[in-house]
């Protein structure tokens, strides 16, 4: 058990190197290969979430060793309540993608290695307290996010492929050098050099480094997280990138991004975040609006999820910024809500295309008679995402909208109401596009000159069930959710909060 | 009494739903459509009066309670719960959401039982009830919620099921027009929820909680101090009840919303959903009354929708949507009565009106499957003799909402002008007043039209433009074929809905019973007496106007319609047009949604989207150098790749080391 972290992060690794050595002609074993590992590693999970304590603050499954002890870099993990539901909803998809793979026919060996080796990356960076090796699994999800979009991506591939690669590879070298700056100036108080978290945490809240500085540092890491969330106006590699990618990369590709903000930018520099809140909260309801506005005029249904995606991403820091429980917890609920229910569109697409290699909204039409099943799943996983109350996309927008307009009422940052009530019209704008889009795919008379499509097949719906079960039950009680997040998130907060405290500029921090 | 009854109320309509849901389709397919159709409208029938039992059980139980006793709360589990913000699955029993139980699950059942023969026809007749059954309990979630988000569960619910029943008729050749309405309805309506979400949110924010009961309880306290948020929180909500309830700005959804079939119309467009925003006002009436200046906005928008409304139901020439601008005039007056301070009589004017036009719009069903879903009055006249039954039950809800006493309509009508008229409201409660009784006439008028124009007169059904309908009838209606009434369920709920009607002006005569009722849970606690003013110094004047405006309506009506309409008015030249058009209001709010809307979402993305990612790609391209040197080792080997990569990580930690010294 000490080292469960270690065998969910690699398990699909060892699964790639095993599709490796299958022979080329044998697709079905490398297809069952594949999905074995993926099984595994969500089998690995259950253990772990059955395991998990849920009464103790701090990180658990630790595991602490030396790397590269000269630069003071350690192999260091650990989850808490916040990034368990992370790696659970990680591997659900990662099974659901690779199961929904198997309707890949080209280059299958290639294909299952590259996702296979996406999931251990997303894994990796939602378990990593080390900095370094944070980074390494960070910049390691490009490659196979990068292979996947250029072989198996749709007509413009290539170009999406290589914006997406300079782009977000672009934004992460800042971050590089901020955290490269850190180490060498926790090396010259100390004496010695340090990525981890926890340790480069307790030495900026120590003024270890000056607050102007600090300022610098936070903005580089800001911006590497923006442009992988990403938030307006970084975020036209995504609907590229995305439009292109194929489903399983579509799936797998949570939002990193978010998950970084809150777990490294925000502990490691909670000043200066907080004195940036008012850009960060502005920036978030720019983005919920304007991808939402986009994405009306999308008619490619793909992109338009992308887009909508985009605006849920929006909503999860704006919570983020509200630096509050509820806040925080409404974050954490967005993301996964976010992996759930646009997971949900994203899987149900992709059975779509197989049917009939489109996504173009031009090409469909009267769905809802020739597949009715489809239509049920499909409408549930939209109404999810337009925020439904009773579904799971509610709770998450709901939270961070309550909580970034509390921010106010203590007189710490005087913007939040604001902010809160203009990305409240995402709610709004979210009907105008999903039903509009809707309409035009589901109802009337089905598409000219088409050949009839078959309704979703057993192991489809199976496929998608886990998810649309999902959406009911994280949307009635989510607190299966949040009693474990809230721990978390309270813990850093008020870690956050006391260094606040220092400085009197920034006023105090409510809860 | 028994609260925990209240979750039987919520669960027979859950379970109809969910049996229609999943089993509906394969008994049709099993038992043939005729026993298939016959066992799930006995399920989705009995589901809601078996609601209906248990609410006139518990109804029962609480009035042999002592009036201060009539409240409890019953709580199911926890729903949502971090930090500070607790919001259980709570449910309140007092006698206001108990009367809206009574009234959805039994008027709305004796729709279901009439949409089984009105629907018979109709092939995707399993759906049809799985939405219907579905739309009751979220309804009645709506009405027993005791927290603000539970509502909005029920609140956004019911928008839901409303969005699925307008669009029923998807694949037919007005699947556009369908359509095109339920998505109007849901975004319109999503306007309207975005307000409830605000206001969730600044009440969160001053009282610390969602709860109703607590809310009520510390308005008075909380918010007198700080009259601006006093004002934004009253005017939110108000936008939310103006969404759902049909108000300007934000009516002009509902006549849309007809193109669902006729029972839809009746239980959601006119008898239930609709009203939740006079429910909402009422229930959490201290938030209004703490902010004088929104409850005058509600009054002058409720008085000036009803007049709005009733001058645009005139010029109509499709019986459906007479009713609809009736509906969203009526829903005025309600508005008018909370604004006013009488937040009862806006209630005992929703349960009045609730049986009155149910009545009418089921009446006018019965009369479209007579004339194969042809709605144009142009095309109707003399129906009163091949349709007895039909004739006579819509003139009982003629004479109800025409405000003629003894039925219903007169009182509840009577008592929202007097409480106008007594009302100071800054001086303006004489102007509502007239408003109020001019929109009275007016009412009349049209509803005289109606039914002239409908059963009276010489026939015109037979020149009618063919037409296709959705039930593919074979057979045109001629001198001999006649239209002739259909199903025997039908009539007899037109029949019971009629004795209702009348029933319940004697049950209820005058407003006085139903104030007792009503006391503790919808009567104005903070207002002073001073600022609702004296009922009785204008009782005796009101009832005369209101009489007096009924009945010149009628005469009016019959006297000018019972020839038809004329040439001028038929082909809705000049006024006729503008009016029918409604001012063209609708088409001002199509240009701003559709046109501006439109425009700004392609200037987004075609210009600003472009302006965006040429910045990007020119930050790109000044890299010139690296993607020369990029090109060179694209060799699409993976080796060389991560050669690179590693390569560029070792350039990068040099520098960040030489830097960092």
């Amino acid at each position: 058990m000490t080292n469960i972290l270690s065998w969910i992060i690699f398990m699909p690794l060892i699964g790639a190197a095993l599709v490796a050595l299958v022979p080329r002609n044998q697709l079905l074993t490398q297809r069952a290969v594949a999905l074995i590992a993926a099984l595994v590693t969500f089998a690995l999970t259950i253990v772990l979430y059955m395991a998990f304590d849920g009464q103790t603050t701090g990180y658990q499954f630790v595991e602490n060793t030396p790397w590269i002890r000269d630069f003071g870099i350690a192999y260091f993990l650990g989850i808490d309540g916040i990034s368990l539901w992370m790696v659970m909803l990680t591997a659900l998809v990662s099974l659901l993608a690779v199961g929904f793979s198997f309707t890949v026919q080209a280059r299958v060996k290639e294909f299952m290695i590259f996702t296979l080796l996406l999931e251990t990356a997303i894994l990796g960076v939602f378990c990593a307290l080390d900095l370094v090796l944070f980074y390494i699994f960070f910049e390691l999800t490009l490659v196979p996010m990068y292979f996947l979009i250029a072989i198996w991506g749709g007509h413009r591939r290539t170009n999406a492929a290589l914006k997406f690669f300079l782009y977000t590879f672009l934004g992460s070298i800042f971050m590089l050098l901020a955290m490269l700056y850190l180490g060498f100036a926790y090396y010259r108080e100390t004496g010695a050099m340090s990525f981890s978290l926890l340790e480069l945490q307790a030495f900026t809240a120590a003024g270890g480094v000056a607050s102007h500085i600090q300022h610098w540092l936070f903005v580089a890491f800001a911006l590497a997280f923006a442009i992988k969330l990403p938030l307006f106006p970084f975020h036209t590699w995504m609907p590229d990138a995305q439009g292109e990618a194929p489903i399983a990369a579509n799936l797998i590709f949570l939002k990193i991004g978010a998950y970084a903000f809150m777990r490294f930018a925000i502990p490691i520099f909670p000043e200066q975040a907080q004195a940036y809140a008012p850009l960060a909260m502005g920036l978030a309801a720019a983005s919920i609006i304007y991808a939402a506005i986009v994405a009306v005029v999308q008619t490619d249904i793909k992109r338009l999820v992308v887009y909508a995606s985009i605006s849920h991403a929006g909503f999860a820091i704006l919570g983020l910024f509200a630096f509050n429980t509820i806040g925080w917890t409404g974050s954490v609920m967005q993301q996964l809500s976010h992996g759930i229910s646009t997971g949900a569109l994203f899987l149900l697409l992709g059975m779509l295309y197989t049917r009939r290699n489109s996504f173009q909204v031009r090409d469909f039409g009267g769905l809802k008679r020739e597949m009715p099943i489809f239509t049920t799943l499909f409408f549930i996983a939209l109404l999810a995402s337009v925020g439904l109350p009773g579904t799971n996309g509610f709770i998450g927008e709901f939270l961070c909208l309550m909580g970034a307009y509390k921010t106010n009422h203590d007189g710490l940052f005087g913007t939040g109401p604001i902010y809160a009530i203009l990305s409240a019209t995402g709610v709004i704008l979210a009907a105008v596009y999903m039903l509009w889009m809707f309409q035009r795919v589901f109802y009337g008379p089905p598409a000219e000159e088409k050949p009839k499509l078959n309704d979703l097949r057993p192991w489809e719906i199976a496929l998608t069930l886990p998810l649309i079960i999902l959406i009911f039950v994280l949307g009635l009680q989510p607190s299966l959710v949040t009693q474990k997040t809230e721990i978390a998130v309270d813990a850093m907060l008020q870690n956050s909060a006391r260094v606040a405290q220092q400085s009197p500029a920034t006023g105090t921090v409510e809860e | 009494m028994e609260v925990s009854l209240v979750q039987f109320i919520l669960l027979l309509p859950l379970i109809g739903f969910l049996f229609h849901a999943f089993l509906g389709g394969a008994i049709v397919r099993a038992l043939g459509a005729k026993q298939g159709k016959w066992i799930i409208g006995l399920v989705a029938s009995g589901a809601a009066l078996g609601a209906f039992g248990v609410s006139a059980q518990l109804f029962s139980q609480m009035m042999a309670q002592e009036e201060s006793n009539r409240s409890a709360v019953f709580t199911l589990g926890s729903w949502i719960q971090v930090g500070s913000l607790s919001i259980p699955f709570e449910f309140i029993v007092d006698p206001l959401s108990l009367m809206m139980c009574l009234i959805i699950t039994g008027i709305g059942g004796l729709i279901h039982v009439y949409a089984t023969g009105y629907m018979a026809e109709e092939e995707d007749y399993p759906r049809f009830f799985t939405y219907f059954n579905l739309f009751l309990f979220f309804m009645l979630t709506l009405v027993l919620a005791n927290n603000f988000p539970l509502m909005f569960i029920g609140w956004e619910g019911v928008g839901l099921c409303s969005y699925l029943l307008i669009g029923f008729f998807y694949r037919n050749k007005e699947w556009k027009v369908n359509t095109d309405a339920a998505n109007k309805a849901f975004i319109v309506n999503r306007i309207g929820d975005f307000g409830f979400i605000l206001a969730m949110m600044m009440i969160f924010a001053v009282f610390g909680t969602l709860s109703f009961s607590e809310v009520g309880q510390q308005a008075a306290t909380l918010l007198s101090a700080n009259s601006g948020i006093a004002i934004a929180i009253a005017l939110l909500l108000f936008l939310a009840a103006a969404g759902k309830s049909a108000q300007l700005p934000l009516y002009f959804w509902l006549p849309d919303a007809m193109a669902g079939p006729t029972p839809v119309s009746a239980l959601i467009h006119a008898a239930t959903m609709v009203t939740a925003g006079v429910y909402l006002v009422a229930r959490v009436h201290p938030l209004f009354e703490v902010a004088p200046a929104a409850m005058t906005v509600m009054a002058v928008t409720g008085a000036f929708t009803a007049i709005f409304a009733a001058t645009i139901a005139v010029a109509q020439t499709d019986i459906k949507k007479v009713l609809a601008y009736s509906t969203v005039s009526q829903l005025g007056y309600m508005f008018l009565a909370c604004g006013v301070g009488a937040f009862w009589v806006g209630m005992f004017h929703v349960a009045t009106h609730a049986f009155f036009k149910a009545l009418l719009f089921l009446g006018a069903g019965s009369v479209l499957i007579a004339l194969h879903h042809q709605q144009d009055m142009r095309f109707m006249g003399g129906l009163s003799k091949p349709m007895r039954i039909t004739f006579f039950t819509m003139v009982v809800g003629l004479l109800a909402i025409a405000g003629i006493p003894p039925l219903s309509g007169f009182w509840s009508k009577e008592a929202i002008l007097i409480y106008t008229a007594a009302s100071p409201l800054n001086g303006m409660g004489q102007v509502l007043f007239f408003v109020g009784a001019a929109t009275a006439f007016l009412t009349a008028l049209y509803m005289a039209r109606m039914v002239a124009l409908t059963f009276l007169g010489k026939p015109r059904w037979d020149q009618a433009p063919p037409h296709e309908d959705d039930h593919h009838h074979a057979q045109p209606i001629d001198e001999s074929h006649p239209p002739k009434e259909r199903y025997w369920v039908v009539l007899g709920t037109l029949v019971v809905l009629a004795i209702g009607s009348i029933v319940f002006g004697f049950v209820l005569p005058s407003e006085h019973a139903f104030h007792d009722y009503l006391k503790s849970t919808a009567e104005a606690t903070i207002l002073s007496k001073e600022q609702l003013g004296d009922p009785d110094s204008v009782r005796r004047m009101v009832t005369f106007v209101a009489l007096f405006a009924g009945i010149l309506g009628l005469f009016w009506g019959f006297a000018q319609y019972i020839k038809g309409l004329s040439k001028r008015e038929a082909e809705l030249q000049g006024v006729w047009g503008w009016a029918n058009r409604q001012w063209g209001y609708d088409g001002a709010m199509r240009w701003l949604g559709v046109g501006l809307g439109g425009f700004i979402a392609r200037f987004c993305y075609l210009i600003i989207e472009t302006i965006i990612d040429g910045i990007v790609n020119s930050i790109g391209s000044i890299t010139g150098g690296v993607g020369a040197a990029l090109r060179y080792w694209q060799t699409g080997y993976v080796r060389t790749y991560a050669f690179t990569m590693l390569i560029g990580v070792a350039v990068v930690l040099l520098t960040a080391f030489l830097l960092g010294r």
